[in-house]
Parts: structure tokens; C-alpha cells; sequence
């Protein structure tokens, strides 16, 4: 009965091999706006067979409406769906061979489990004891197949998610859409679902497009992520890569938790000034044309740090001092946060040993090269380097 | 007086369009917050799963809706089984409903006719408690509970 029971083990047991049917899913130039709100904008992202992609952004950002369109619950104004070679742009939802996962689940009260995962099959003509082998199999792949006579009302909410999953997978689609699947679920089962969905889709091999707010997820789950904002495609490339090289302000400050810290300034002759007492000679990289003419005198630039990669030492060692805002035992860390001049706050993890009074005054400093420059207008990320040690 | 131009007074369709017409609004405005409240994601998660516009209705929304439909029923039997005036209007007696066979007990030279009334009207209220043991079973509560949401 309990969600959690069944778990790994026979995971391969109902493994249907050869991911054959796994196909290009291809979106390119699409527009649509909610009368004169522009919620999505010039989208244009290819997902790779069996790829996982994972689109985030924070809520409002149109990529729910993005993956709408995918499924064909919502038309653009412009562009184009592709699956495989075929343009679906225009076909309805139920031609497109696209399977959906809403973030309700969308049950159907009045059937049973067996009722719903078989649905789509029985909508295809399929005889019924075709359909009951295929529905075994389903809910065996989620670990349902004790529950199949049961009502979606008489289960968990764990369980209610597998069968939405499963009804998903019956059909052995070319692509799966999900929106938001685990977050109705409590943050222990969330944890445990995120690992069986990525298990599931490796094991199936189907182009999954995931649709999340929550960056843990994204990082987890994706081959790839896409991040949007405002309804344009802000970044896409690996958990690792958007991490480690943001492309900008926004992808910085949405990626991390705590996200990266930002320290406001601008460039004077050659150095990143700030008004903490923060002063990091800056070496313009790569094309001098136009980050030269960004990294001018008095630009006004960001500097950020992710809070692992800084450390908490003695006044006057490092970058700059400051004072303890507070110091919180996560549990595996320590998480400092310091207070930089009026409205700024710097985290910083330490190690869990790592205890320190309030409004003590610490230094904080990080390794030079782990540092980014953003341009503080456009946001955009400065292909500059921090140079020599810091100044203190 | 529509109805006496064309010769269709007395008749059973003159009631049966009458009764449609007047109840309709009603039947209309119930059953609109019915459908209203049954959740649009069911219909879109039909519509991925590769059902029909007609399918999706069939077997999704009219299933979700039945309480609605059989209290809508119920109700708007009640209106039309008692209502006295218009029939009194449309009716003497090749299609003379129920309440108008009861009030014309009321008097004559006979006097009041109490337990023929009686009888009649006991008469009268049986079709309308079957058809309300019949329809109860579909009035059950909670129907939508687990289609959405954990």
C-alpha cells in the first residue's frame, strides 16, 4: 500500500527494451501572446532523441504555455512544432503522438486505475484483453499492479502520480510532456519520485520535456536545461555547463541554492570597485571591441561568487570585511551570511564545524578565478577575468 | 392562441413544447455550473490520450456531470409533473395533466370529491418517488474527489 514500499528491485523487471520509437522534437521560432503579453518569445530549442530537457524558469516565464503549445492545448501565434520529420504544428493534440503528464495528475474520477492508464488505448480501438496485457505491463513499470482495481480517490498522492505516469507510458509515445509533475507531492516523496522518473525515462528512452520551477529538479533530472525568463530562452546547456558558466545575471541568481552572490559596482580604471571596500583588478578577455567598451571607466558591472566556492577567515584576509548577519547549521553545512554595506548579503557555506557570533566582523574571500563579471545593465555575462590577489 | 392557430390545443406535444421551452433557462443555467465545475484539465488529458471532441464528452464529462444531470431531472420533473397553469391553459381533455384532473374535483354538483382527490393525488406522487429512488444512487458526493490534486 505505502508508496514508498515497492520501490527499486524490479525496476527491469517489466523493462520493454529497444527505445525505437524515441524521436527529435524540434520547436522553432515560437511566438504567442495573451492579448498584448508576449508570454513567449522567438522559442527555439531542439530536443534530442531520448533527451530529457528540462525548461525552467520562475513562475510567469511562459513555460508552461511553451510546453502547451508542444502538446497542441495551446496555438502559437508564430513559429513551428516538429516531431521526428513531421511539422505538427497544426495537427491536434491527439494526432501529434505526444503524451502529457499535468501537474494535477488529471485523473478520471468515475474509473478505475486499470480504467485510466488503459484509456488511451481503449480510445484507439484496442480490444480489451490487448488492453489489460499493456495496462499490466504500465503499471507494473510504476509499481501499480496491486492497486489496478482501485479508485484515484482511494490513493496517495505518490500513487495517484503513478498512474498518471503510466498512463503516459501505455501508449509508447514519441515524446512525454510533463508540467510540473512532483509538485503536489511532500518534499520526501518529491525526492524519491525525481529519482524513479529519471530512472524511468533512461530506462524508456523517450524525448521527455520537463517543465519546472524548481532548480533542484532541473539540475537533477535534465541532460538539458533550458532556462527561461519573461518568455525568452535565457540559456540551455547542461546542468553542468549553466551552473558552472551562466550566461547571465538572471541564469546566475536562478541556479544554486543558495543562488550566487552579487556584489554591485562598477569598473574604475581597470578594477571592480565597490562601495564594501571590494577593489579586484580586472582583466578584459578574449575580443577587446566590445568588452572593452563595457569594462570602460564607470560601467556599472556585477560582481558574483558562488557561496560554496567562497570561505569565511580572520579581518583582513580576504576580499573584503564584513559582519555576520547570521550563521545557520543546515545540517551538512554551515551557511554564513554576511552583511554588505545596506541592502546587499553575502551567503557563504562552510563547513558544519564552522560557528561564529553574530556581527562579529569576518572576511570573505574566494578563489579569483571562480568569480564573474556581469554587465549590470544588459545583465549580461563579461568575458573578463578577476586578476592578482585581492587588495583587501 | 399560437397554439389554437395551428389546432395543436389539447394536444400532448402542445404541453411536452411548452414545458421544454419554459424549463430550459433553468435546465441550461444548472447544468452550465455542473459542466463549469469539472476540472479542464480531464477534457485536455483526453484530448493528449487521443480522444474525439464527441468521445471526450461521452466518456469524461457526462460520466463527471451525472449528478448534476440526475438532480437537474429530478427537479425539473417536479415543475412540469405539478404545474397547473399553463396546462390549464393548454389542455381540456385529450391531454389533461394530472392537476388539472385533481382541481376539477374541487366543485360540481357532485361537491368536493375528497377521496377520490385523494386517491388521484396518491396516485399522482408515486411516478415521482420512483423516479427519485432511481436517480439517487447518482447523486452521490465527492464524485470529482481524486481527479485533481493530491
Amino acid at each position: 500500500m505505502s508508496d514508498i514500499g515497492t520501490t527499486a528491485g524490479n525496476g527491469a523487471a517489466a523493462g520493454t527494451s529497444a527505445p525505437s520509437r524515441a524521436r527529435r522534437l524540434s520547436i522553432r521560432g515560437l511566438n504567442k501572446w495573451f492579448g498584448s503579453n508576449h508570454v513567449v518569445k522567438d522559442l527555439s530549442i531542439a530536443v534530442e532523441p531520448s533527451e530529457f530537457l528540462v525548461l525552467l524558469g520562475p513562475s510567469g516565464c511562459g513555460k508552461t504555455t511553451a510546453l502547451r503549445i508542444i502538446a497542441g492545448l495551446e496555438e502559437a501565434d508564430s513559429g513551428e512544432v516538429v516531431l521526428g520529420e513531421t511539422d505538427v504544428t497544426k495537427e491536434l493534440p491527439k494526432y501529434r503522438d505526444i503524451a502529457m503528464v499535468f501537474q494535477s495528475y488529471a485523473l478520471y474520477p468515475h474509473k478505475t486505475v486499470a480504467e485510466n492508464i488503459g484509456f488511451p488505448l481503449k480510445v484507439r480501438g484496442l480490444k480489451p484483453d490487448e488492453r489489460a496485457a499493456a495496462v499490466r505491463d504500465a503499471a507494473a513499470q510504476v509499481h501499480m499492479e496491486d492497486l489496478l482495481q482501485r479508485y484515484p480517490r482511494q490513493l496517495s498522492g505518490g500513487q495517484r502520480q503513478r498512474v498518471a505516469l503510466a498512463r503516459a507510458i501505455v501508449r509508447r509515445p514519441s515524446a512525454f510532456l510533463m508540467d510540473e509533475p512532483l509538485s503536489n507531492l511532500d518534499a520526501k516523496l518529491r525526492g524519491y519520485m525525481r529519482a524513479e522518473l529519471k530512472h524511468m525515462q533512461h530506462e524508456l528512452g523517450v524525448t521527455t520535456v520537463y517543465v519546472t520551477h524548481d532548480q533542484v529538479e532541473a539540475m537533477t533530472l535534465a541532460h538539458r536545461v533550458a532556462i527561461l525568463d519573461e518568455g525568452a530562452l535565457q540559456q540551455i546547456g547542461t546542468p553542468r555547463e549553466v551552473y558552472d558558466n551562466p550566461a547571465n545575471l538572471f541564469v546566475a541568481g536562478f541556479m544554486g541554492s543558495p543562488p550566487m552572490n552579487f556584489i554591485r559596482g562598477s569598473i574604475e580604471n581597470g578594477r571592480f570597485e565597490s562601495g564594501g571596500g571590494v577593489s579586484v583588478p580586472v582583466e578584459g578577455g578574449g575580443d577587446a571591441s566590445d568588452a572593452g567598451a563595457r569594462l570602460r571607466n564607470g560601467a556599472a558591472a556585477v560582481m558574483g561568487f558562488r557561496p560554496e566556492d567562497a570561505q569565511v577567515s580572520d579581518p583582513g584576509s580576504g576580499l573584503f570585511d564584513a559582519p555576520v548577519y547570521a550563521a545557520e547549521l543546515t545540517g551538512d553545512v554551515t551557511l554564513v551570511t554576511v552583511a554588505l554595506g545596506d541592502d546587499a548579503s553575502i551567503a557563504i557555506k562552510m563547513p558544519k564545524e564552522y560557528d561564529v557570533d553574530f556581527d562579529r566582523k569576518v572576511a570573505v574571500g574566494f578563489p579569483l578565478e571562480r568569480g564573474f563579471l556581469f554587465d549590470a545593465t544588459s545583465g549580461d555575462r563579461l568575458p573578463a577575468r578577476f586578476a592578482a590577489p585581492p587588495t583587501g | 392562441m399560437m397554439f389554437q392557430k395551428v389546432g395543436m390545443l389539447d394536444t400532448h406535444f402542445a404541453i411536452i413544447l411548452t414545458y421544454t421551452v419554459v424549463n430550459l433557462p433553468i435546465v441550461v443555467w444548472l447544468m452550465h455550473d455542473f459542466f463549469a465545475s469539472i476540472p479542464i484539465d480531464l477534457e485536455e488529458s483526453a484530448q493528449l490520450d487521443g480522444a474525439s471532441r464527441l468521445m471526450t464528452f461521452f466518456e469524461i464529462v457526462v460520466p463527471l456531470a451525472r449528478a448534476g444531470l440526475a438532480a437537474t431531472t429530478l427537479l425539473v420533473l417536479i415543475l412540469s409533473w405539478n404545474e397547473y397553469l399553463v396546462a390549464l391553459f393548454l389542455s381540456t381533455t385529450k391531454a389533461q395533466t394530472l392537476p388539472i384532473l385533481v382541481a376539477g374535483m374541487n366543485g360540481g354538483e357532485k361537491g368536493i370529491l375528497w377521496w377520490t382527490m385523494a386517491v388521484v393525488i396518491i396516485i399522482m406522487i408515486i411516478p415521482v418517488i420512483a423516479m427519485a429512488l432511481l436517480l439517487q444512487r447518482f447523486i452521490s458526493k465527492g464524485i470529482l474527489l481524486g481527479a485533481v490534486k493530491g
